[in-house]
């Protein structure tokens, strides 16, 4: 077993606590003049996002967590799982809904998504930043209408809705932030 | 000229400014000045030495000689060898010196930092705090800057308005039952209930208390166990004549009414390299030539070591120890 000494404490390191892996987001080595060292780190758990802070005394010795984040292709959902691919090893593996989360919303096949994986089993996935989608429903755009801020709501093709500006009309391919959920603009097609 | 970049190509160049580096050069000025203006002898005390911090929470580096491996110890203090100067006679006296302590890195430390340590004879432990603080004064103005003065906090009254207890009759199960309720690990008390108490009270002052400090604080009065080489009050034996500088959460000084008693002395390094020896440390050899200086004797004093690192960050308004060294560890 894998352990990380407090003095190899690094942001980015991945390890386990209280049975969870978490990754070490800040790492701060407190010592007085006089006394006991510690090391004062933030950790996000990398199975809730919670983020959180513990004191270790310096020197310790915590359990690495066997995590590895991979680049993999989303292939499709067959109801109950999401399956992606290494387009290197064509190794495939299956996210159920509870990790893929609301970011199911987001995926298209043939999309590279970051996939963290936990002992071979995957934890997390994010879509990429920027997506490019197809309109699947919007009410028609009202000709004339400059009014600026004016939006309205429009459904893609994974079933995602976002705020669109009026002049979007079904059929269109539209690029959206994933992070925020944002309307960036026309794909030309 | 350009800071430190990512590529390699640039790995040379030093991580401090420019600007910082003239800074450091202003502050060392203001320092001579200040001591040379009150006839404070500037001394120099060797870097190299056969013995070796007794202190459990002090690693020492080592270092071979084509003689004999290990047989040499950079210093991690000039403590011991101007306490000699002292019982020699020396008088007044202040170093600016590199010192070493092994495993300690981050944001506040590097391996090698520069201490400013000075003892005034004759002085009381308040003596010292004024003549810091009108040090601290002059190193400013040299910097066109102003300091608000300090206010003096004993740590037991830290104690009792952070946490409620007293530090100084608290028993090792209440301590521990604070400590776990506020996330301290558990592999602070693995020791004697005497080492444990005093881990206690370091986790709780370093993660409870620490953070909360604004401003320049004096934390006076540590408990006896904290004395280090510090007397112990004469009307309250369960307090040392110890004091420490804070700007802010960041330790600065820490200074001594000293101990004078050379078998007091004695029986403290014993006991500290017993801790080490149970804790299995590194054996550290003792400074016999210390001890002899001691038993000639110490003349009424008191001294004070300042990180002038840290110093120089907090007037820059800097946050990393990085950035006020040309080259730290990670580039040295």
């Amino acid at each position: 077993m894998a352990t990380y000494s407090t003095n190899q404490f690094r942001s980015g390191l991945k390890v386990m606590l209280d049975g969870d892996p978490t990754v070490i987001i800040e790492n701060e080595f407190v010592k007085p003049g006089k006394g006991q060292a510690f090391n004062r780190v933030k950790l996000r758990n990398l199975m809730t996002g919670r983020v959180l802070e513990r004191t270790f005394k310096s020197g310790e010795s915590v359990e690495a967590a066997d995590v590895l984040e991979a680049d993999m292709a989303y292939l499709y959902n067959d109801g109950e799982f999401y399956h992606f691919m290494n387009p290197e090893t064509f190794e495939q593996i299956a996210a159920d809904a509870a990790t893929v989360g609301d970011n199911a919303q987001w995926l298209k096949a043939q999309d590279t998504c970051q996939v963290v994986l936990w002992n071979d089993k995957p934890i997390s996935v994010e879509p990429p930043n920027h997506v490019e989608l197809q309109v699947t429903e919007t009410d028609p755009g009202i000709r004339g209408d400059t009014s600026s801020g004016g939006s309205k709501p429009a459904t893609l093709e994974t079933g995602a809705v976002v705020r669109v500006p009026l002049f979007i009309e079904t059929g269109e391919t539209l690029r959206v932030d994933t992070r925020t959920g944002e309307y960036v603009g026309r794909v030309k097609t | 000229m350009n800071r430190a970049g990512d590529g390699p190509d640039t790995a040379w160049r030093p991580r401090a400014t420019v600007a910082a580096m003239r800074a450091r050069a202003t502050m060392l000025k203001a320092i001579r000045g200040y001591f040379d203006a009150q006839d404070v002898l500037e001394v120099e005390t060797p870097y190299l030495s056969q013995a070796a911090a007794v202190d459990p929470a002090i690693e020492s580096l080592s270092v071979n000689t084509v003689a004999a491996p290990s047989s040499r110890w950079l210093h991690s203090s000039p403590e011991l060898a101007m306490k000699r100067l002292l019982a020699a006679g020396v008088g007044d006296m202040y170093q600016i010196a590199r010192v070493f302590r092994d495993a300690e890195q981050g944001r506040w430390h590097n391996p090698e930092f520069t201490l400013l340590e000075w003892y005034r004879t004759g002085f009381c432990a308040a003596q010292l705090r004024r003549d810091t603080q009108r040090l601290l004064t002059a190193i400013a103005a040299a910097m066109g800057l102003s300091l608000a003065p300090p206010v003096a906090r004993t740590y037991a009254a830290l104690f009792q308005d952070r946490l409620q207890l007293d530090p100084l009759t608290v028993d090792e199960a209440a301590l521990r039952a604070v400590a776990t309720a506020r996330g301290l690990p558990a592999t602070l008390w693995r020791h004697s209930a005497a080492e444990n108490r005093q881990a206690l009270l370091d986790g709780l002052f370093a993660t409870q208390i620490q953070p909360t400090l604004r401003g320049l604080t004096w934390v006076v009065d540590y408990p006896a166990e904290q004395a280090a080489m510090a007397r112990r009050l004469p009307d309250n034996p369960a307090c040392a004549d110890r004091f420490e500088l804070y700007w802010d959460d960041v330790e600065l000084a820490n200074g001594y009414r000293e101990l004078t008693d050379a078998d007091e002395q004695l029986a403290r390094l014993h006991e500290d390299r017993r801790r080490r020896r149970a804790r299995g440390q590194q054996a550290a050899p003792l400074d016999q030539r210390f001890i002899a200086a001691m038993q000639a004797g110490l003349p009424p004093c008191a001294g004070i070591a300042l990180g002038l690192d840290r110093l120089l960050m907090r007037l820059l308004g800097l946050t990393r120890i990085d950035e006020v060294l040309a080259f730290p560890a990670a580039c040295a």
